[in-house]
């Protein structure tokens, strides 16, 4: 793996239901969520307003805003629920010798 | 307006304090507002982003848990005024208000704008009106005054009233529950108030309670006719606080709650730990509060009781039972038994009394007048702290009720000689 | 659900008009001489889902309770009764289920109309749903529960301290 990347803290310590938020210094945040079959990594930015994903709700495969409970699906991004229309961008997510690393060079174009 | 000084002497106010729509705006904002008000107890929202809604006097507020303690928020978004909060309690991050979505966090910062684009309000300027909160044992006072008093001094001497409830318990915490029980009375909240203190009316509201139950031990003392028999008293405290205490009708520990000091070997055991033996067996002989603290919180005894106002001419009268953390759930559950005794729409004491307030409200209404408020004025003991204490059916607590009114609701009143 | 032979559910709703009868007419002693000795009776607060048992009620009345209700009641003096409400209660959708051996289990719909002249000289409204237990004994049918879920146990409600 080449180009920018942010470590996401220890992969034990994720749990499920319990999204954690990785701040970038210059850039966007982003949150890493442990679903049952692995790790995903999106915008923490909900595209409808300044919202911070990792403080939403899991519901399944889906992230729930916590201001007005608009959805995303947490492995491809993408809007699902009212009020939210514009997809998150997801990012490819690498375990490491235990630790969460979040591949900021390629992301999934906005929809 | 006619002055509050024209209304309210040392012995005698007039019925329109209670009748009067005007009057009650202008408690409503120099009472609920401007002093402190008690509003929730902290064991109604243990975990960070519990909420609740309450009034301070009749705005809607949010009383919220947060990372750091207690905020207590007016329930108004700062647009166009629309309630912020629906639900009674719950949990949450965030408040986003269902009529634009503005998004409130729990400190009262407007944290989101939808179609940002267009706005152009300064979002440092359109926060929630936030109370200033203050805590004693657990019991949360709030107050929108710009320059409050030390929450310690409203308290004043009722704070013991707050020790005396907490100390029986063996955590030192009283706790509830999260169901209140509302009673609608068709009367002034000062009505309630003023009912918290009074002795004079137990033999006569309670009659029926007095010939129909069978109680030892608990109510023989107040319930006699022989004028120099009783040995409760009552206190007006300062501050507008009031209470009658039955501690010396009590000879034994928990003859208050109606059981044997026996009853419960590992509640005796835990209060000696915590207080050592003489300290807590006086403490259990004592009893818990009759205690009404100012204007809208009354202990009693088994329960906490809240009067909110809602008009004039209604007000409610919330309570729940006073749990003692860390006792035995025999012993709470014997609290929750006893509480309904006293307390709700269809207890044994209380329903009576909110006929007769309901009765005294009608009457005043419609037919005006001075109200005579002398009784005990020549046998009343006034205590190096201040505390006035005379006999059980005396009017003190109502003279110093009304005097600590006169002076919010006037303040730099001229008091009048009866 | 098996149907309940039209002659069982008929005996079953005389019964509970005839306690409704004793309610709505404030008659103690017959009121009081339908009820089984383990009768629970209850009206829930809050919004009566409260899991603690630790929870208050409107009315939380054992049968040595609903004894001392009475008796405070029968002196006369109990001001929230003195007068007495007149009162009339319609029920309806009622349904019927055997319920082990000697038992039913019924519900209903109901509302009770109050004339209070206690203190606001109103008519005041208690909607509800009732819950019945009943009991064949050897003297008859006896109530051995009552739960009545106010329709607004959540919010304020005026003193009630007739049979509701």
């Amino acid at each position: 793996m080449t180009g920018p990347r942010v470590g996401a803290g220890p992969q034990t310590t994720l749990a499920e239901n319990e999204p954690r938020r990785v701040d970038i210094p210059g850039g966007d945040p982003v949150a890493v969520f442990r679903l049952p079959d692995g790790i995903f990594a999106i915008d923490d930015t909900c595209t409808h307003g300044a919202a911070s994903l990792a403080d939403g709700f899991v519901e399944g495969d889906e992230v729930e805003c916590p201001f007005h409970a608009g959805r995303f699906d947490i492995r491809t991004g993408a809007a699902t629920l009212h009020p939210c229309t514009i997809a998150l961008r997801t990012y490819p997510v690498w375990i490491v010798g235990g630790d969460i690393i979040v591949d900021l060079s390629a992301r999934s174009a906005r929809q | 307006m006619t002055r509050m000084q024209d209304l309210i002497g040392r012995t005698t106010v007039h019925s329109r304090l209670y009748t009067d729509a005007a009057i009650f705006s202008q408690e409503m904002h120099r009472i609920f507002t401007e002093t402190w008000v008690f509003i929730a107890h902290h064991s109604e929202i243990p975990q960070r982003g519990d909420f609740i809604r309450r009034t301070i006097g009749t705005e809607p507020v949010i009383v919220v848990r947060t990372a750091t303690g207690v905020n207590v928020l007016a329930n108004r978004c700062t647009h166009r005024g629309n309630l912020l909060c629906q639900p009674d309690h719950g949990r949450k991050r965030n408040f986003a208000c269902q009529y634009h979505g503005w998004v409130f966090d729990p400190d009262g910062n407007l944290v989101d704008i939808p179609y940002p684009a267009g706005a152009t309000a300064d979002r440092s300027k359109l926060g929630l009106r936030r109370a200033t909160v203050d805590t004693y044992r657990g019991f949360v006072f709030a107050t929108f005054a710009k320059h409050p008093v030390p929450l310690l001094e409203h308290l004043g001497n009722a704070r013991q009233a707050l020790d005396r409830a907490s100390d029986l318990s063996p955590e030192g915490e009283i706790e509830v529950g999260r169901t209140w029980v509302k009673h609608l009375f068709q009367a002034n909240w000062k009505m309630l108030s003023e009912n918290e203190a009074d002795g004079y009316h137990v033999n006569f509201v309670h009659d029926s309670f007095a010939k129909g139950i069978k109680l030892q031990g608990k109510y023989d003392n107040v319930l006699t006719s022989e004028e120099d028999k009783f040995t409760a008293v009552v206190r007006a405290l300062g501050n507008g606080h009031t209470e009658l205490d039955y501690a010396a009708t009590y000879q034994q520990p928990l003859t208050w709650l109606g059981v044997k000091p026996d009853r419960y070997p590992g509640y005796n055991e835990a209060m000696y730990s915590r207080h050592g033996e003489e300290r807590a067996k006086e403490i259990m002989r004592a009893g818990p509060p009759h205690t009404f603290i100012f204007p809208n919180l009354f202990l009693a005894e088994t329960c906490l009781v809240v009067i909110q106002p809602l008009a004039v001419g209604r007000t409610v009268n919330w309570h729940t039972p006073m749990m003692l953390k860390g006792a035995p759930h025999e012993l709470n559950q014997r609290i929750l038994r006893q509480g309904e005794v006293a307390m709700g729409p269809s207890s044994f004491l209380t329903a009576d009394d909110a006929i007769i307030a309901e009765r005294q409200w009608r009457a005043l209404d419609g037919s005006p007048g001075w109200l005579d408020l002398t009784r005990g004025l020549d046998r009343e003991t006034i205590r190096e702290d201040g505390v006035v204490v005379s006999h059980y059916t005396d009017e003190a607590p109502n003279r110093g009720f009304w005097q600590h009114y006169l002076r919010v609701m006037e303040p730099g009143a001229m008091q009048v000689a009866a | 659900m098996e149907t309940l032979p039209q002659a069982e559910f008929q005996t079953v709703q005389d019964f509970i008009f005839l306690e409704a009868k004793y309610a709505d007419e404030s008659r103690y002693d017959e009121w009081e001489a339908l009820l089984t000795d383990d009768m629970m009776y209850r009206v829930p607060a809050g919004d009566g889902h409260d899991p603690s048992d630790l929870a208050p009620s409107i009315i939380n009345d054992n049968r040595s309770r609903i004894a001392t209700r009475l008796r405070q009641l029968r002196t006369g003096t109990r001001h929230s009764q003195a007068p007495i409400s007149v009162m009339r209660r319609l029920i309806s959708n009622l349904t019927v289920a055997r319920h082990g051996a000697d038992e039913y289990r019924a519900e209903a719909n109901f509302v009770v109309y109050e004339y209070q002249t206690q203190s606001v000289n109103q008519i005041v409204t208690w909607p509800g749903q009732v819950q019945y237990a009943l009991r064949r004994t050897a003297e008859g049918l006896r109530l051995c529960g009552k739960t009545v879920w106010l329709i607004h146990r959540s919010g304020p409600i005026p003193t009630l301290s007739f049979l509701i």
